[in-house]
């Protein structure tokens, strides 16, 4: 669900404001890995471009 | 121990990105709202690009200007310039129905893909002035200039509307195919 990534990255801000540094960098690859799953989820259409 | 000039300097142009991507999430917002249009899952996936790009400006105001901190932008501009540049070829072939009325002459992924390339160009000039990166120092919410507090509180709350209205629109599982439709209103 979209939303999730959305909620992920909240979280690392949230760890940015708390001053988890460490945190946040877990917290962002977990959610920037979960966005490119989801990104190549939604890049399945085939391009219309013929060569 | 206090910030040097410039680095206050840099924390607050910082801050104005923040406030600047925070307007362009708003501005999505309004318009899927006056168009009658819910996004996409391909636009969706821009906007968290753009949140993204906020985690890095975020840490810039809160901790202090860091080289890895730039690194964290331009990361979060290569995974959103990605999905807008999948969603113009999408659309690319002339004749073919695009997503959405353009607006100034544009289609929005296009608007997001040009955005995306402006902020990496202002990442790329930012992060060059060496004079901005001193030792580290967290300024806590309470403790920050009034520029830096409306650009975190506004944030904050920007990414907050966004999870609300994603989970509004598309609920638990996949967006639906008919955008003129909310999950949680069927």
């Amino acid at each position: 669900m979209i939303s999730l990534l959305f909620v992920l990255f909240l979280a690392a801000m949230i760890c940015i404001v708390l001053d988890r540094e460490k945190l946040f960098f877990v917290t962002f690859s977990i959610a920037l890995a979960v966005s490119l799953f989801w990104f190549h989820h939604h890049a399945t259409t085939p391009l219309a471009i013929q060569i | 121990m206090n910030d040097t000039t410039d680095t206050a300097l840099f924390r607050s142009l910082n801050a104005l990105g923040l406030l600047a991507v925070s307007f362009i999430l708003l501005f999505a917002i309004y318009q899927q709202f006056a168009l009658h249009k819910a996004p996409c899952p391909l636009c969706l996936l821009q906007r968290v690009g753009m949140v993204a790009v906020m985690c890095g400006l975020l840490l810039n105001v809160v901790k202090g200007p860091a080289p890895r901190y730039y690194s964290v932008m331009i990361i979060a501009c290569m995974f959103g310039g990605s999905v807008s540049l999948r969603q113009i070829s999408l659309h690319i072939i002339p004749g073919d129905p695009q997503f959405g009325p353009p607006f100034m002459g544009l289609h929005f992924y296009t608007w997001a893909f040009l955005c995306y390339g402006a902020i990496l160009l202002g990442t790329a000039i930012l992060a060059g002035f060496g004079r901005q990166y001193q030792p580290q120092r967290f300024i806590g919410f309470k403790s920050q200039m009034p520029l830096a507090k409306i650009a975190i509180a506004v944030t904050l709350f920007v990414v907050a509307f966004n999870v609300v209205l994603t989970f509004v629109e598309c609920g638990p599982g996949r967006c639906p195919a008919d955008l003129s439709t909310y999950w949680l209103f069927k």
